[in-house]
């Protein structure tokens, strides 16, 4: 379902990065179908058993944090996130390249600021539990600390491709 | 003006204009901005997982996705058909059956690319082939695609809601009168477009016909009474709503009416999570510019210098809708929304514009930037559809445009069509 056309000559680092698109694919629509079935059970058992479920919102906004992670993440190595490509569009196409490296440059700077940032955050309150279900709130946290990572990742490879083959 | 007032105004600037994606760039004078105040990094990654704990923004990936199944599953060529029985033999007819469709798709839906994804690959070739031009289709199925953001349920009023703290099912209702307004603006541009090019009329539907359409439509017509009805019922709220439509877009598709495959769902939920990337990604990254604009007290500030120098709120509405329109040319609509949030309450609470009134005011303008060149995000999706140019398109929405500009000057000057369903 997620498979891409891989360019004849991918080097081994572009299969590594392919591979690891797929299982954030995978993982962004098994966590939409969990939060789907979770909120549709919330809404039968209170309509029908006039019962509140205490877990479903906590659990399906954990979710959906870690859907956002994935799904960004993967947006960003596509470069499907909305951006003004009018003045890049009116480069030359080495000078193109030169734009798309710079930008890559500058998400890694983010990126690293992001995850530096993240991992303070995420050992300083892992061992806070989640008000409703008491799970510990590093697993939430830690999403964050992922994209960081996620974005550094892809951005050093836009920073070696500038972006070629991958854009959507 | 302090740096991070620089960085925040000229600095993001530079960085659109460069091609930085809109969340990236948000991200990033938010990041420069904390380095040089000297404020704990903590502040970007807190800020950031504070957004996506909303429950109300989960109803996004899941309108998205109610709209991508149900047009997977066929119920937007019901819709069609429907529509088409009932208005094909009026001038215009085609025009019409693009808009009502359209409409009822977007009390489904609430995305508007969605809605011109699933509406245009119909109508587009339909029409070409009874003699209207290509891009005048085109034109017409981008511009009806801006119905959803005003129609509930949708997914701009959910960010708006959000955003603005204001209760999201009465900015949904507050959208209903504009956004019919709206589709009969854009029906009167098909009739008027129809006698000019004197295009054929077409024969009117027999009532066995009607009947038809009707008993296969049943699926399709009862899904928006299920959503708006749970959500105006007080059944299930908004997000719930979304699910429930999902829900029902498949039990529908893939058992009872069976157009749906099994095997394209993953494809079809990983196509709406993309798009709900593009809008969370800006969010999330916004939050932290929100604290920034909060601790400068650029809102208020903003706020108290255009109450100072201009008195007439009728004259400050014009500057912000011309303002909006300007943005819009160089900057996803959702994102003006988000980042220009907390300044366009500042100053809606400054020249004592009704809350409620004012978001239909804002969404509309959003509605008129995803229709309008050059990047308007429902244009590209026409472009997907149609398979023509850009420039080929934008040359035939000038009418559609125009039309929607003198609505979003009725809803802006007449509060009353916001506010008249407000219970």
């Amino acid at each position: 379902m997620f498979s891409e056309r891989m360019p004849a000559d991918s080097g081994k680092l572009r299969v590594f990065f392919d591979r690891l698109e797929t299982a954030l694919k995978f993982g962004a629509v098994l966590l939409a179908l969990l939060m789907l079935g979770a909120l549709a059970l919330q809404v039968f058992m209170r309509y029908v058993f006039g019962q509140a479920l205490s877990w479903s919102e906590e659990l399906t906004l954990l979710w959906f944090a870690w859907l956002i992670v994935f799904t960004s993440a993967v947006g960003f190595r596509r470069m499907t996130h909305a951006r003004m490509s009018l003045l890049l569009d009116l480069l030359p196409a080495a000078a193109r390249r030169f734009a798309e490296r710079l930008i890559a440059v500058l998400v890694l700077l983010l990126s690293a600021y992001l995850t530096f940032g993240a991992w303070h955050y995420f050992s300083e309150t892992f061992d806070s539990v989640s008000p409703a279900i008491g799970y510990p709130v590093g697993f939430l946290y830690g999403a964050v600390l992922v994209f960081g990572i996620l974005t550094a990742m892809f951005s050093i490879e836009r920073i070696l491709t500038a972006g070629q083959g991958l854009d959507e | 003006m302090s740096s991070t007032v620089w960085l925040l105004t000229a600095g993001f600037g530079v960085l659109i204009l460069a091609g930085v994606p809109f969340a990236f760039a948000i991200g990033m004078v938010v990041a420069a901005s904390l380095v040089l105040a000297d404020i704990d990094p903590i502040l970007l990654p807190q800020t950031f997982m504070a957004a996506t704990q909303s429950f109300s923004l989960l109803a996004i990936p899941f309108f998205m996705m109610a709209g991508e199944l149900m047009s997977a599953g066929g119920l937007s060529q019901r819709l069609i058909k429907v529509a088409d029985v009932f208005v094909r033999h009026l001038r215009g007819g085609l025009g019409h059956v693009t808009v009502l469709a359209a409409a009822v798709f977007a009390a489904i839906s609430g995305s508007a690319p969605a809605t011109t994804a699933a509406i245009g690959a119909i109508m587009i070739p339909a029409m070409a082939e009874r003699g209207y031009s290509k891009s005048f289709a085109t034109a017409l199925a981008v511009s009806a695609g801006v119905l959803a953001p005003l129609i509930p349920p949708s997914i701009a009023f959910v960010i708006w809601g959000v955003i603005s703290e204001q209760s999201i099912s009465r900015l949904f209702s507050a959208g209903i009168l504009p956004g019919i307004l709206m589709a009969f603006a854009l029906m009167t541009i098909c009739w008027w477009h129809a006698k000019r090019h004197r295009i054929a009329l077409l024969p009117r539907a027999s009532l066995k016909e009607v009947w038809q359409a009707l008993r296969e439509g049943v699926w399709a017509l009862l899904a928006p009474v299920i959503v708006l009805g749970g959500i105006y019922g007080g059944i299930f709220t908004p997000t719930e709503a979304a699910v429930v439509s999902c829900v029902y877009a498949l039990l529908v598709g893939g058992f009872i009416e069976r157009r749906l495959k099994w095997s394209v769902v993953p494809a079809i939920i990983w196509r709406s999570l993309k798009v709900t990337a593009i809008v969370m990604a800006i969010i999330v990254f916004s939050a932290g510019f929100g604290v920034l604009i909060a601790q400068e007290r650029l809102a208020p500030e903003l706020a108290k210098w255009l109450a100072a120098n201009i008195e007439q709120q009728w004259i400050m509405l014009l500057i912000l809708n011309a303002t909006f329109f300007v943005l819009a040319a160089i900057m996803d609509e959702i994102a003006i929304m988000i980042v220009f949030g907390s300044m366009l309450m500042a100053i809606a609470s400054a020249y004592g514009v009704d809350p409620i009134h004012f978001g239909t005011i804002i969404v509309t303008n959003v509605a008129i930037g995803m229709a309008s060149p050059p990047i308007g995000y429902c244009l590209f999706v026409g472009v997907a559809v149609s398979g023509l140019k850009l420039g080929q398109i934008a040359k035939s929405i000038w009418p559609f445009i125009l039309c929607m500009i003198a609505v979003l000057m009725l809803v802006t000057y007449v509060p009353a069509f916001s506010l008249a369903l407000q219970s």
